[in-house]
């Protein structure tokens, strides 16, 4: 065999190599258009019938392009339902339970992550029992418990008891204390979080002479970012798009947007939105617009720090 | 007395003891929000319970309403049966969609920035109502596919019979063309749903260190080698975590039939069966937990040995 033969068939080989390579990232690329698809399809079409106007809602011609926008559904979606209003009790819930989640998850996750105590394995066995224990079980229950709340009978040994129910306190007391929506997943993030961390930082401090909490503080939270950027936007949607706690817990006039939301159509019925013919159908710009509205505060939010975000889910290390 | 005996403790167990201080939040929200509606809830399964406005009565009445939804309710035992025939297929079906999503957005190529940002929303959606509302909309104007995003809706059936058709005559088994079927039908709603799944497979795959492929390409390995012999297994912990989240998140959705079922009897007042119902349902999960645990801990055991 000689040289030259020998320099072809490498050659050969190294094009069969790129042929190859070419070959997968168009197959990936085809593959991401197909998925991006699915994902975008139903959030251009929310959109984009939203800003269609009555008279072309109906127009068969019309698929992408309205002939002619038109903010009625977005007014008439506002007016139904109660938009600032439970907007405001939405994001007082949210924000209120996700900054108390985030303190109360997080000391959790350390105590859990650092420390060696009797009776450590009971601990991780009530906090895997919050996690799978589904709560419409026990919705029966923490509805009374929350319509008289006295913390395990401590208040009631002064005779008083909360009224948790109809107020944002229903979502922000229990995560003051770990035990909010979902809290148990938020624990188990920062315990695998801070798990992950080098012990020799903390020693260092603690041979500086620095105490347990301010380690903690000082220390340990600035190297766990991550998690609780995480954290965060999980609590903020998780929140934001509730519906079985937030049905269960408010049943007057204002209540969380998502539940607004879902009795949106009877909502517009009862208030007189139907065209001449009196059908449902012609309703679909409101009810998507109302679906727009009620999506779109966390999907700002997301555009914004999707960044932030991608980062910090690759490098929480979620599991332990 | 007690300081006595604090300072006879060494000072490792005075820094331990700390731990518990972290965790005295968690544990006073567990006695105030966990435990007393638990066991508050057991003793409605075993009681009739009737609320007035002044507060609620329970009259004890044993196992009646445990035999009530065994032996009388049929639409529980066949929303059960329904429940967990799709908590049986779907499970895997979305851990391999989900793994196969987070090692494509793992990769590097150009655009993968804008790719992974699309593919993250399906977590900022997570509620199932704005989707119903985007989905029952699109049905209703396109009328193109049965595709539901919710649940696995009534007029699925006609529109892959194509598909159906085509891999009958292929000879393949019916088992299996009803699987795929099953599949493409629910495609919209699995991949949806496989979001938060896609996210903690890709901080698995990232905390893979990268100098194992580097060691396994210096010798030779085949991406598909390094894919069984490295990825596989150092996954297998995530893979625990995901089927976990998956089952457990499976009751959270407003398609689950039997949730419904629960929450339609306490809404009508029958506190004591909605509870009955919800234990007897809790058990049978926890028991399918229970063997995802026991099996993910053998095969962990005996990998490492």
């Amino acid at each position: 065999m000689s040289i030259k033969n020998l320099f072809d068939s490498r050659y050969a080989l190294a094009n069969k190599k790129k042929a190859k390579e070419i070959a997968i990232s168009v197959f990936r690329l085809l593959f991401c258009i197909c998925i991006c698809y699915l994902f975008l399809y139903p959030i251009l079409y929310m959109i984009i019938t939203s800003f269609q106007s009555p008279s072309s809602i109906e127009d068969p011609t019309v698929i992408w392009v309205p002939k002619q926008l038109s903010l009625d559904g977005l007014k008439g979606a506002i007016k139904e339902l109660n938009y600032w209003k439970s907007a405001g009790l939405t994001l007082t819930i949210t924000l209120g339970s996700t900054a108390a989640a985030l303190c109360s998850c997080a000391l959790a996750g350390y105590g859990l992550a650092r420390f060696k105590f009797p009776g450590k394995f009971i601990v991780f066995v009530l906090l895997i029992l919050t996690i799978v224990v589904p709560p419409q079980i026990l919705y029966s229950s923490t509805y009374i418990l929350y319509r008289f709340f006295d913390f395990g009978g401590f208040l009631s040994i002064f005779g008083l008891h909360l009224n948790l129910l109809e107020s944002p306190w229903v979502f922000i007391l229990p995560s003051m204390f770990g035990a909010g929506l979902r809290n148990g997943i938020f624990i188990f993030i920062f315990y695998s979080s801070f798990k992950g961390l080098p012990y020799e930082i903390e020693e260092a401090a603690k041979i500086d002479g620095c105490g347990v909490f301010k380690t903690f503080l000082q220390v340990m939270v600035p190297m766990a970012v991550p998690a609780f950027i995480t954290v965060l936007l999980f609590s903020i949607v998780w929140h934001w798009t509730d519906y079985n706690s937030s049905a269960t817990y408010f049943t007057q006039e204002l209540r969380p947007l998502v539940v607004m939301l879902k009795n949106l159509s009877t909502n517009l019925y009862m208030g007189g939105y139907r065209d001449a013919s009196g059908s449902v159908f012609s309703l679909r710009m409101y009810l998507q617009a109302g679906a727009m509205l009620t999506i779109a505060p966390p999907l700002i939010l997301y555009i914004f720090t999707q960044k932030y975000f991608t980062e910090s889910i690759e490098r929480t290390g979620l599991v332990g | 007395m007690k300081k006595r005996k604090l300072s006879r403790l060494s000072v490792s167990d005075r820094h331990n003891l700390n731990g518990l201080l972290f965790l005295l939040p968690f544990l006073i929200g567990f006695l105030c929000f966990y435990l007393e509606p638990i066991i508050q809830s057991i003793t409605f399964s075993f009681s009739d319970v009737t609320v007035s406005l002044s507060g609620y009565d329970t009259v004890p009445v044993g196992l009646k309403n445990y035999k009530f939804i065994f032996k009388e309710d049929a639409a529980f035992n066949t929303r059960v049966m329904l429940d967990f025939t799709n908590l049986l297929w779907k499970t895997p079906v979305i851990i391999v969609l989900s793994l196969f999503l987070a090692i494509l957005i793992n990769q590097k190529f150009p655009g993968r920035i804008f790719i992974r940002a699309v593919f993250f929303l399906p977590v900022i959606f997570s509620a199932g109502i704005v989707l119903q509302i985007i989905q029952s909309d699109l049905v209703v104007s396109s009328m193109s596919s049965g595709n539901s995003l919710i649940e696995d809706g009534g007029g699925v059936a006609n529109q892959s019979m194509g598909l159906n058709q085509l891999l009958l005559q292929a000879g393949i088994q019916e088992k299996i063309v009803e699987f795929v079927t099953k599949i493409t039908n629910n495609f919209f709603s699995l991949i949806w749903n496989s979001g938060i799944q896609m996210l903690i497979f890709l901080s698995g795959l990232q905390s893979i260190p990268g100098s194992l492929y580097e060691a396994a390409s210096v010798e030779g390995a085949s991406s598909w080698e390094s894919f069984c012999k490295i990825t596989v297994p150092m996954l297998v912990p995530t893979l625990l975590l995901n089927t976990i989240y998956t089952i457990v998140d499976s009751y959270s959705s407003t398609s689950n039939s039997v949730m419904a079922l629960i929450t339609s009897s306490i809404n009508t007042a029958k506190y004591g069966r909605a509870t009955a119902m919800a234990w007897v349902y809790f058990v049978l999960i926890g028991l399918i937990l229970g063997v995802v645990f026991f099996v993910s801990t053998r095969t962990k055991k005996s990998s490492r040995a």
